[in-house]
């Protein structure tokens, strides 16, 4: 097996718990549906999990509870989509943690540069960063980028999304689609980027902490 | 929520409405409505269809109701049939007539009388009463304890207390004629809880703290962590104690 996976049944006699702890930590979305990994064993199916950080994961949740905090107090803490940040734009842009062309250009479009970023600007600001670093994509198609991030993330409602800018004949386009979803295009066609957004917020958000 | 912009729609012979925020929708008769919708009340008398989705305080079927998109509400009582082709996330469901969910279902309290068919994963705090249902992936909940009156079952099944019942006084407890038990039994891959107490249950592994294999079960191995008490009718392959506080 996967030495970086570990079984249920490892799993809750290493960290201590029970079966009813570990699917009420699930209900409550504190452990991530995707960590929960199905594979075919010899006894049939078994759930294995990535070891490392979901030891961490429940190391956090004990200790958060040790100190009476409630379980949605504890999903809060470890969602991965409260992401807010505590920085504004004029401050990023300061520290270089985003191109300063990419900085401007959300500037002029989204802001309310004196309050720091919330997620769905932490998304935008970071895809149109990621893009405008590929060297092939123009300020113009920049600002239609965030047009149509500023339009469309949203109704993913937390769902994973990627964001697709092809090229042709001169022609640009960007796109949202669900992640992981197979999109073909015709062979004029040349896809510039596929990221998936909920990533690169990600990353940027590590480089603001 | 008395939001005096909102208006009403009711049918009582046909007719289709475009989506929007409403205060009470009512069919009487049929009716459709195209988009999607946010109401305080949402009730089906005759048959209803919305293709959009919907998202109400309140909906009650009586009749025949299809949402085909996602489901939003505080309390949805099935009295008739209803569908609802992707996920819904509800505050109360009670299940009395027909319940059909294409995506998962995520509710805090689960009221089951009649028959609810889950295609993703169904998780709830309770689970409770008596009936029939399938969990096309894992069915989660705090406490779950039906009464199982007709074929059911689940890939997976989780929580902290776990109790399937075969109807009490009944044919089948009576006679103990297997063919007739066939019918109301539970079948699952996994189950796996705290407190674990079953009947008429075929599972290929059940997992716990405290195990109560009764009446008509017929499951593979079991493993428990503190205690484990079979009953003289259930057939079980293997049952082995298991150190730690996990098993």
């Amino acid at each position: 097996m996967d030495p970086e996976m570990i079984s249920k049944k490892e799993l809750l006699a290493a960290a201590g718990i029970s079966y009813g702890q570990l699917y009420r930590w699930k209900r409550k979305g504190l452990i991530p549906e995707d960590w929960f990994v199905r594979k075919s064993t010899f006894t049939g199916q078994e759930t294995f999990f990535p070891r490392e950080k979901v030891l961490a994961r429940i190391e956090k949740i004990k200790s958060m509870k040790d100190e009476d905090a409630s379980l949605d107090e504890i999903a809060d803490a470890v969602s991965p989509n409260l992401g807010e940040v505590s920085m504004t734009i004029e401050e990023i842009k300061k520290r270089g943690l985003v191109s300063a062309e990419a900085a401007d250009l959300f500037c002029e479009k989204v802001c309310d540069c004196d309050s720091p970023l919330v997620f769905g600007e932490v998304v935008s600001l970071s895809a149109l960063d990621t893009l405008l670093k590929t060297g092939e994509v123009s300020l113009d198609e920049g600002r239609t980028v965030l047009d149509a991030l500023q339009e469309n993330y949203p109704a993913f409602e937390g769902r994973a999304a990627d964001m697709i800018f092809v090229r042709r004949m001169g022609l640009s386009t960007a796109m949202l689609v669900s992640s992981g979803a197979e999109v073909r295009f015709d062979r004029a066609a040349r896809v510039i980027v596929r990221l998936n957004l909920g990533e690169a917020a990600e990353a940027l958000r590590a480089r603001i902490k | 929520m008395a939001d005096q912009s909102r208006t009403d729609i009711k049918t009582n012979g046909g007719g289709t409405f475009s989506g929007g925020a409403y205060a009470d929708v009512t069919f009487n008769g049929s009716g459709t409505i195209n988009g999607d919708v946010d109401a305080i009340t949402y009730r089906v008398n005759g048959a209803g269809t919305a293709n959009g989705r919907v998202k109400a305080q309140n909906i009650t079927v009586n009749g025949t109701a299809n949402f085909n998109g996602e489901v939003q509400a505080n309390d949805l009582t099935v009295n008739g049939d209803a569908s609802i082709r992707d996920g819904a996330g509800i505050g109360r469901i009670t299940v009395k007539g027909n319940l059909a969910v294409g995506g998962g279902v995520a509710a805090h309290e689960v009221l089951l009388r009649g028959f609810l068919r889950v295609g993703g994963d169904c998780e709830a705090e309770s689970f409770t009463g008596e009936g029939g249902f399938t969990v096309s992936g894992l069915l989660n909940a705090g406490n779950i304890d039906v009464t199982v009156h007709a074929p059911s079952s689940a890939r997976e099944i989780g929580g902290e207390r776990i109790v399937v019942r075969q109807p009490t006084g009944s044919l089948a407890s009576l006679t103990g004629l297997l063919t007739i038990w066939a019918e109301k039994r539970l079948t699952a891959e996994t189950i796996e809880g705290d407190v674990v107490w079953l009947e008429n249950t075929t599972a290929k592994v059940v997992r716990g703290k405290t195990v109560t294999i009764g009446a008509g079960c017929i499951i593979d191995v079991v493993e428990y962590a503190e205690s484990y008490t079979p009953t003289g009718a259930a057939q079980v392959k293997d049952a082995r104690q298991v150190s730690g506080a996990g098993a």
